[in-house]
């Protein structure tokens, strides 16, 4: 198994600075890019394939459940 | 006398020679005695005119009596007059004498009544201070409901706005420890970790404490405040609804710095209460926006809190501050805000009212005097 990419999308940038790491120290290998919103997040996904993407509901602008709709 | 003259003449006739010495010495007795006749004549003329005279003088000292009497009984006949006069004044004075009694009894019947009518005043005063302390402490628990029923609408924005620094926390403070159980020789990022940690902490305490001091029943207060402060701490507590409603806020207080005298909290909560309700008024609008602007005069500093709602519906402009009245569905609104604003808004001495145009939005206009000109006033 290639090393897992993960996306983070929250508008809170202590918690991007936070969760990345965390998940970085837990999970040997791991690979964990950013978006602070849904656009931003929309972007990232067309670049490229995540295995995992987390998402915070509360967010300005697009929120996290239509971000899902938009991705699904 | 007679019989003694006839004596004398028998021995007269009975000797010539004899008779004429007798004749003589009795015409010498005769001319003694009609010189003493004379004498006493004269001394009866004398005393006749004295008489006169007495008589004269007595004439003349009974009509000096009689002009005495006259004068007498004009002096007595005034003197009756006066006393009568006396006597009219002293009746003239008895009468005032009672009349001022009279007067007196009516005047002291009027001091009673006064004093009576005084009693009831201070009663109904003390009444009055009564129902006014009533009416504070009234108003101080509707202050205290307001302010609660302001920290509940709060809430759900400040629990998320909590939850997110703890979680943070709670993430950074993790990875300080993996990095420690790691064994890593690099205390760089460690430190890194709990420093941002740390900051987050600080960030959950100051909402935290904000929250306290608002919801607190504190005394009412009152001291020289920065209103740019008092509108930054409520727009602080309000953020994070805000932005994750997208409503744009605008603050344009310009360069002056207002300082009026009044309670920070009861303030804050006005411009809360305000920020709620435009909060409420954009969620459908096609463009929210909210924008508070600021203008100091000479003695009042104003600032308008606007918004892009739809509007007040018109003639509702003046209820809006009625306790009770909401246009919000129920449940959504306690109808106290906008009257626990206008309450408080009053007490610090100044005014609030609203201007809208339906489709406009509404723009709520406070005054609030500058503390300045309330300490320069005599």
């Amino acid at each position: 198994m290639t090393a897992p990419h993960v996306l983070i999308v929250d508008d809170d940038p202590a918690l991007l600075a936070a969760l990345p790491e965390a998940l970085r120290l837990r999970m040997d290998g791991v690979t964990v890019d950013t978006a602070d919103s849904g656009a931003a997040a929309l972007d990232r996904i067309a670049a490229r394939e995540y295995e995992a993407i987390v998402i915070d509901i509360k967010m300005p602008g697009m929120d996290g459940l239509a971000l899902l709709a938009e991705i699904r | 006398m007679s019989d003694s003259v006839a004596a004398d003449r028998q021995p007269a006739v009975a000797e010539p020679g004899a008779a004429a010495g007798r004749l003589r010495a009795q015409v010498e007795a005769l001319e003694h005695r009609l010189r003493q006749r004379d004498a006493q004549r004269r001394a009866l003329l004398h005393i006749l005119g004295d008489l006169n005279e007495f008589n004269k003088r007595l004439a003349h000292q009974r009509k000096a009596m009689l002009h005495i009497l006259a004068d007498y009984e004009q002096d007595r006949r005034r003197l009756a007059r006066q006393t009568e006069r006396l006597d009219n004044s002293r009746r003239a004075l008895l009468h005032i004498l009672q009349d001022s009694h009279q007067d007196k009894r009516k005047l002291e019947n009027s001091r009673k009544a006064m004093i009576h009518i005084m009693g009831d005043l201070r009663e109904t005063t003390a009444e009055m201070q009564r129902r006014e302390q009533e009416l504070r402490d009234k108003q101080e628990q509707l202050v205290q409901a307001g302010k609660l029923a302001t920290l509940g609408e709060l809430t759900t924005g400040v629990a998320h706005e909590l939850n997110n620094p703890l979680n943070n926390t709670g993430l950074f403070v993790g990875n300080a420890v993996d990095l420690l159980e790691l064994g890593g020789t690099d205390r760089g990022p460690i430190v890194r970790a709990l420093r941002q940690a740390l900051q987050q902490v600080g960030k959950a305490t100051e909402i935290i404490s904000h929250l306290r001091t608002f919801g607190r029943a504190a005394p009412v207060s009152r001291e020289p405040i920065s209103l740019r402060q008092v509108i930054e701490r409520s727009l602080a507590l309000m953020r994070e609804q805000l932005r994750l409603r997208e409503i744009e806020v605008t603050a344009d207080l310009g360069p002056a710095e207002p300082v009026v005298v009044g309670n920070p909290i009861q303030l804050e909560q006005v411009f809360l209460n305000l920020l709620t309700n435009a909060r409420d008024a954009v969620a459908d609008a096609p463009r929210k926006a909210i924008r508070i602007s600021g203008a100091v005069g000479p003695a009042a500093v104003a600032v308008a809190v606007a918004d892009t709602g739809p509007g007040i519906p018109p003639g509702l402009e003046r209820r809006i501050f009625d306790p009770f009245f909401t246009t919000k569905e129920v449940g959504k609104g306690t109808g106290l805000g906008l009257s626990i604003t206008y309450g408080i808004v009053k007490e610090h001495g100044g005014t609030i009212s609203v201007v809208s145009r339906p489709g406009e939005g509404a723009t709520f206009l406070l005054q609030l005097p500058l503390a300045a000109a309330e300490t320069n006033e005599p």
